[in-house]
């Protein structure tokens, strides 16, 4: 079951929510999606506090917006759109808010491969190297290969192509592999 | 997940894929802090500003159990009463219907609501068209019970079950009972305690 699936049950969480602005009904539709809109928002920033920020607009936003999500796609991939849109701005505006690494780029191309040091406790770790994939690159692995969307959910939340989801995924994948594979460093 | 057909994923990153998926958690006050923004803005709705509907919700979502019916004579009220309300006839007594309310309830909004809040509201219309029925209202699902034992003042959160009441005039507590047992939160499961108004005499005057 992909994570962009739901329930019957979620759908009558959320038009309880807009009949009658029961506050369990938001506790509830929280507590299903709040953990991996954190986790998006926190890999996007690299920062616990403005992640959590994202992740309360990402909720103003879709709760305001509620009465018009037409449940063409699940409520999870609509809200990882909001959260990653509003990351988005967020890093737009703030051209110091950078993942860890210091040759990230916010642009979708794909860097050099950072220079390898001889001494492997100074090597990426795998974290390192998915927090210094471009912002396109890094959305669309970490909803894919971390979070298990379908290229199909990616496409509606990132407003591409899924032809587009793929090929981005594969190349942010040979990129990491020749970050981090020690055998590549050699080739 | 659906298998990705260019599954080129280094085998030896799964389990620390899978771990991040795992972490890091929303910090534990987020879900309050977005509660109360929303209620800043109006999205959420709480206590006495809550919408009667929600009211009703708020009681009834931690119930699993779905069947009829207390909720509904309140919506009964609402639907049937216009105010004011008649004065009672000189002659008559007055008697508080207590209604409790009981594990039967129906989900807020569904279709069983509605149709009992209809059998509410046109029993209400009956009453009052009657002369029978001088008020009654919903009672909040919150309560404070203050105890004065020992001198002491204590407060606490209240458990108790009263949902709500109805004010009727009849001429004697028998008239009363028969019109308590055509109240339909009877025939749901629902209790209805019949208490005498016990008439407060006029203070005497100064002179």
């Amino acid at each position: 079951m992909s994570v962009g699936q739901q329930s019957a049950d979620e759908r009558a969480l959320a038009e309880l929510f807009i009949r009658t602005g029961d506050e369990s009904a938001f506790r509830a539709l929280y507590r299903n999606h709040a953990p991996l809109l954190y986790r998006v928002a926190f890999r996007m920033l690299s920062d616990a506090d403005r992640a959590a920020d994202i992740v309360q607009d990402t909720w103003i936003r879709a709760m305001q917006s509620l009465p018009a999500f037409r449940w063409q796609s699940s409520l999870a991939t609509w809200l990882v759109g909001i959260a990653i849109n509003r990351a988005r701005e967020e890093i737009r505006r703030n051209s110091n808010t950078k993942p860890s690494a210091n040759f990230a780029s916010q642009t979708n191309d794909l860097p050099e491969p950072p220079a390898r040091s001889s001494d492997p406790s100074q090597r990426l770790d795998l974290h390192s190297a998915i927090a210094q994939l471009p912002g396109g690159y890094r959305e669309i692995f970490l909803l894919h290969d971390v979070e298990g969307f379908t290229h199909e959910e990616i496409a509606v939340a990132l407003e591409i192509e899924p032809t587009t989801s793929r090929s981005q995924l594969t190349r942010a994948r040979a990129s990491l592999r020749a970050w981090l594979d020690p055998r590549k460093e050699s080739k | 997940m659906t298998a990705d057909p260019d599954n080129n994923l280094n085998p030896e990153w799964r389990d620390e894929l899978r771990a991040m998926k795992q972490s890091p958690q929303p910090p534990p006050g987020l879900e309050t802090r977005i509660a109360d923004a929303l209620a800043g803005r109006g999205l959420i709705h709480r206590g006495i500003y809550a919408p009667r509907s929600q009211r009703r919700a708020r009681w009834i979502w931690p119930l699993t159990s779905a069947a009829a019916c207390v909720l509904c004579f309140v919506a009964g009220i609402e639907y049937a009463t216009p105010r004011p309300y008649p004065q009672p006839a000189p002659a008559g007594n007055r008697y508080i219907l207590l209604l409790t309310r009981t594990d039967n309830v129906v989900a807020s909004g569904s279709p069983e609501e509605a149709v009992l809040a209809r059998e509410y509201s046109a029993w209400a219309q009956q009453q009052r068209r009657a002369g029978n029925l001088l008020s009654g209202e919903r009672l909040h699902d919150d309560s404070v019970t203050l105890s004065g034992a020992g001198g002491q003042s204590e407060i606490r959160a209240s458990d108790t079950n009263l949902g709500g009441f109805f004010l009727v005039s009849a001429a004697n507590l028998d008239s009363a009972i028969a019109i308590a047992r055509t109240c339909p939160h009877l025939q749901h499961g629902g209790t209805v305690v019949i208490r005498p108004i016990d008439p407060t005499p006029p203070p005497p005057s100064a002179h």
